[in-house]
């Protein structure tokens, strides 16, 4: 196994490597000028100075020397600067990242726990009433586009009933904390600084802010998992261990817990690592309507405004993501199931 | 008693009421604290970079100016840090127009407690003309003091740091010599020495990009340039360093401790898109005239926020969380109105002004292969030929076969003047006896017959009107053209096209397009600022669009002028920057009105809209005051309370009104 991680690790700054390259070749398609405007904005008075801009930034330099000083730049821990948020790659990484984190914390454990429950009771009670209606939530959950599903949320929950708002934090808090050099945020993560900083009223307003967006993205992806658990569930007690167990007289509860479900998991948390790895890269929908700010938004508003700096970085943080993320289902796979090696 | 499973489900159900408790209805949420939410945050902090929209509603109120808007008025003033507003008559103002003397007012403190002095009013000036960074604020001080042209640069060609003045009446001067003797001290009065008559002059001290006033001390404590020392080496190279730094380089980038205005930063999060200024203690109501128009100041927080979302900004301010938003597009103020709590103000000059383009000429893009919607690129009605927008009857059938009222009405739902050139209602020097190219399908049909001998009619046309993605207003217009010219000649084909506004910028600048809709807002409230971007070699639009290739643009004139004599001119350019330049009100409005006049007769462009402005607030928000030139509103003097009056005289001042019919 160890060999295996090492050999998949080396692969990692290729891979990283391709995905940049690649991205630096799809770059040529646009002209410099159409490039410059990343720098102009919406300030279109700027325009004038076009060609004084390309030059400055090395816009019509070749691609590959392009590439070749970018990459050397990273190689001395400079990402570049991204000017769609106005702020250092490496920054904005730090910046964004808390906030999905948050929010993947907060959506994973319902997502999987509701999940994996639903899909093992409509599978336990296959063609029944549960399992009916098991079905058409995963249907209507994996249809339904996310940003219609959390404007609703929010017209109600928000429009309405006034119970909860956008963003992370309320006014109250946000215009409390803005002067106060006590707060110290460890983490970037507002439920857990306000945790270590002892300031309950700050952990709730997070909370209150965490919910609507952790069940726009729970429910979605909810539907997905009990799907496949169901599927997975129902292939595991058609198997002849199962029968034999039953047979043995075991009880029906450790039959489904202790031997079914077991196996099932396998694929189960395959889709799980990589909805995870999904997560973290940002969830851009989600995060643009509640204004919650992570990772998806900072990759949108680099992809709209020709970031290519932002879009790099954020290309090489998701990618060693998903290498990474991949790896560790490999290596889950492993230890749910024995009969595996990985070498 | 309960089960350990119904004590778990009752736990979890009253963990989910606690957090979910509901907002208790307050008459006004946050009293004390405004929360604006904006399309866009702001690019930077500091002044001497400035020259978005988002940032300078937020620098306004942390810095103050010389002088500031009176209310909502786009061409009067009132004193600030400046004792009284200069004029002719009362001498701030020589006759000649070249010398600005304004004396500062004492007493005056920024948020660190030092004083407000001359010499601070100079340091801030000075730094944003040798900060110059590329498509900044400073080309409006270094065009009038030092280099005499329009949208000059400290920069050659090259991107390398000029030495000496390169153009107008200080060519030959270092440099260093140029700005630093620009602006000159004595006592408590500031003295600025221009190089040529600028009579929008005022309008830039007042604007807030560039101009704001900051603290030297503070600066130079923070690691900004250190001002001019009297050592020539030793202030080039200071110049050298500080000029066109990178986007964060510059000093007050995000750092506030310098203020000058009614309130400080407390805190900049670019990834939350929040910033939150507080009441600055140091801060008193600089004049009685600003005392008149904005009264004291009131609120102890302002947080502006940057929210993309539409229908989330919306609901925001249906809750009460958020008190100001904008909203798009125009027409959903008819919708929003009628929202409980919710406030529109309405109809307040704009001073934006949208047209479609001509490109005259786009035949080398053709032989490239670079140009967009031009189909095969010859007349044979597949296409159009680069030279097309160049004949006359071509312009003018277009212009005939545009129905603009039908755009303002079903789009804009009537907000929006008619235009008939760049020189709108708004603006100083609109005459209004010139009528535009009306709307007639007859008239276009002739002119179209006429256009290429002959050729265009027989053969028909297919080109793109191309405009940016998600603008309803120019996509309408692109479609409103299409249709009017295929219903007089069904070979006639133009195709509405859409393109990302990175791309279609970038398209802009190559002169790739054939046709295309976009508009300007002011960098200062002049005629000549807008005019100049449509008829002027140097022009941003007539510029990439290669206007110089109109006989049009050579044919030249005479104008007789109001105050006796008259002016030739030979081309556009001239005439343009003659009227620029002249310090006497009559004989400017002769010289706008004669470009006014060709603009039409020429059909230079297609007028599309020039739109009004509007703000829209919970009406716990009393006393905002919608500036139209800065697309933003005044908050100097905003409070909060319940059914809070709004300043019924700001508003009529304008023409403005409520929707709720309060004004």
């Amino acid at each position: 196994m160890v060999a295996f991680i090492i050999r998949r690790l080396i692969m990692l700054p290729m891979v990283l490597l391709a995905a940049t390259m690649l991205i630096f070749g799809l770059m040529q398609f646009l002209s410099p000028a159409v490039r410059v405007t990343l720098f102009i904005g919406q300030n279109i008075n700027m325009a004038r100075d076009a060609d004084r801009l390309i030059q400055q930034y090395g816009l019509d330099r070749p691609v590959w020397e392009q590439w070749w000083t970018w990459i050397t730049s990273v190689f001395q821990g400079n990402f570049g600067f991204s000017k769609s948020v106005n702020m250092p790659v490496l920054d904005a990484l730090m910046s964004f990242l808390p906030a999905t984190l948050e929010l993947t914390m907060f959506t994973v454990l319902p997502m999987l726990l509701g999940g994996i429950w639903l899909g093992v009771l409509a599978a336990k009670h296959q063609d029944r009433l549960i399992d009916h209606l098991a079905r058409v939530f995963s249907v209507i959950g994996w249809s339904l586009p996310n940003f219609i599903f959390g404007l609703f949320l929010l017209m109600f929950f928000y429009g309405y009933w006034g119970w909860v708002s956008d963003g992370r934090l309320s006014v109250t808090n946000t215009v409390s904390l803005g002067g106060d050099l006590t707060f110290i945020r460890h983490t970037g993560m507002w439920t857990l600084d306000g945790l270590l900083n002892g300031r309950w009223e700050i952990f709730w307003d997070a909370l209150k802010h965490l919910i609507l967006p952790a069940v726009t993205l729970a429910f979605l992806t909810m539907a997905l998992i009990v799907r496949v658990t169901r599927s997975s569930m129902l292939n595991a007690l058609r198997e002849d261990y199962v029968t034999t167990a039953r047979a043995k007289g075991l009880r029906e509860k450790d039959v489904v817990n202790k031997h079914a479900k077991r196996n099932a998991m396998i694929p189960v948390a395959t889709l799980a690592g990589l909805l995870i790895a999904g997560f973290l890269g940002g969830v851009i929908v989600t995060e643009t309507v509640f204004n919650f700010r992570g990772l998806g938004y900072w990759f949108a508003q680099a992809a709209t405004q020709l970031d290519f700096p932002g879009v790099l970085g954020f290309t090489v943080f998701n990618g060693a993501l998903i290498v990474v993320a991949n790896l560790v289902v490999d290596i889950m796979y492993a230890v749910i199931d024995p009969r595996i090696r990985l070498d | 008693m309960f089960s350990v499973k119904t004590l778990r489900y009752l736990l979890s159900g009253l963990l989910v009421a606690l957090i979910f408790v509901p907002a208790i209805g307050q008459d006004v949420n946050n009293p004390g604290t405004l929360v604006v939410a904006r399309i866009s945050q702001p690019e930077s902090l500091d002044p001497a970079w400035n020259f978005d929209t988002a940032s300078n509603e937020v620098l306004k109120h942390m810095y103050m100016n010389l002088f500031e808007f009176e209310g909502a008025s786009v061409d009067s003033f009132v004193p600030a840090i400046a004792v009284a507003v200069p004029t002719v008559a009362n001498g701030g103002i020589s006759a000649d127009g070249l010398t600005y003397s304004i004396q500062i007012r004492d007493g005056l403190k920024f948020a660190d407690g030092e004083d407000i002095t001359a010499e601070d009013v100079e340091y801030s000036l000075e730094r944003t003309m040798i900060i110059d960074r590329a498509g900044g604020p400073a080309f409006l001080l270094n065009d009038i003091m030092v280099f005499g042209v329009a949208f000059s640069s400290t920069r050659d060609g090259d991107g390398n740091l000029k030495s000496t003045v390169d153009s107008g009446p200080l060519e030959g001067t270092s440099l260093v010599d140029a700005i630093s003797n620009s602006i000159t001290v004595d006592g408590n009065t500031v003295t600025f020495h221009l190089v040529q008559p600028f009579p929008p002059f005022l309008q830039v001290l007042t604007g807030g990009t560039g101009s704001p006033i900051v603290d030297t001390e503070f600066v130079i404590a923070s690691g900004g340039w250190p001002g001019f020392t009297g050592d020539a080496a030793a202030d080039a190279e200071n110049i050298a360093a500080y000029n066109n730094p990178d986007l964060g380089q510059e000093t007050l980038f995000e750092l506030g401790g310098g203020e000058s205005g009614p309130f400080t930063l407390v805190n900049w999060d670019r990834t939350t898109g929040e910033v939150l200024l507080a009441a600055n203690p140091n801060w008193v109501v600089p004049s009685d005239e600003w005392g008149a128009v904005f009264g004291e100041r009131q609120l102890d927080n302002i947080l502006f926020r940057e929210v993309f979302e539409n229908a989330t900004r919306e609901l925001g301010l249906q809750q009460g969380e958020i008190d100001v938003i904008d909203v798009q597009p125009a027409a959903r103020l008819d919708e929003i109105k009628d929202t409980p709590g919710v406030r529109v103000y309405d109809q307040i000059p704009g001073l934006s002004y949208d047209s479609i383009h001509f490109n005259f000429n786009f035949q080398d893009s053709i032989n490239d292969g670079t140009a967009v919607g031009v189909g095969s690129g010859q007349l044979d009605g597949a296409g159009v030929p680069g030279d097309f927008f160049q004949d006359a009857d071509v312009r003018r059938g277009f212009a005939h076969a545009f129905d603009q009222q039908t755009v303002i009405d079903d789009v804009l739902n009537g907000r929006s003047t008619t235009a008939p050139t760049a020189v709108h209602p708004g603006l100083p020097f609109h005459d209004p006896s010139i009528e535009g190219i009306r709307f007639d399908l007859a008239a276009a049909t002739e002119s179209l017959q006429a256009a290429f001998n002959g050729a265009v009619w027989e053969n028909g046309f297919s080109v793109d009107c191309i405009y940016n993605d998600g603008n309803v207003r120019r996509q309408v217009a692109c479609e409103v053209l299409a249709a009017n010219l295929n219903e007089i000649n069904p070979a006639f084909v133009i195709n509405p096209s859409p393109t990302p506004f990175s791309v279609f910028l970038g398209q802009i600048i190559s002169g790739v397009m054939p046709l295309y809709s976009l508009g300007w807002s002011p960098d200062f409230v002049d005629a000549g600022n807008f005019m100049d971007q449509w008829m002027t070699t140097g022009g941003f639009y007539s510029g990439f669009n290669e206007i110089g290739r109109l006989t049009e643009f050579s044919e030249g004139g005479v104008v007789s002028l109001p105050g006796g004599g008259e002016v030739q001119y030979d081309n556009w350019d001239e005439l343009l920057r003659l009227a620029f330049a002249e310090p006497d009100s009559g004989n400017r409005q002769a010289l706008y009105t004669e470009s006014q006049v060709k603009f039409v007769e020429a059909t230079v462009a297609i007028s599309l809209t020039n739109p009004t402005d509007f703000e829209v607030t919970r009406d716990s928000v009393g006393n905002i005051i919608r500036n139209g030139s800065l697309s933003a509103s005044l908050l100097h003097g905003v409070f909060k309370e319940a059914n809070a009056a709004p300043n019924c005289a700001e508003v009529n001042r304008v023409g403005g009104v409520t929707l709720d019919g309060s004004c």
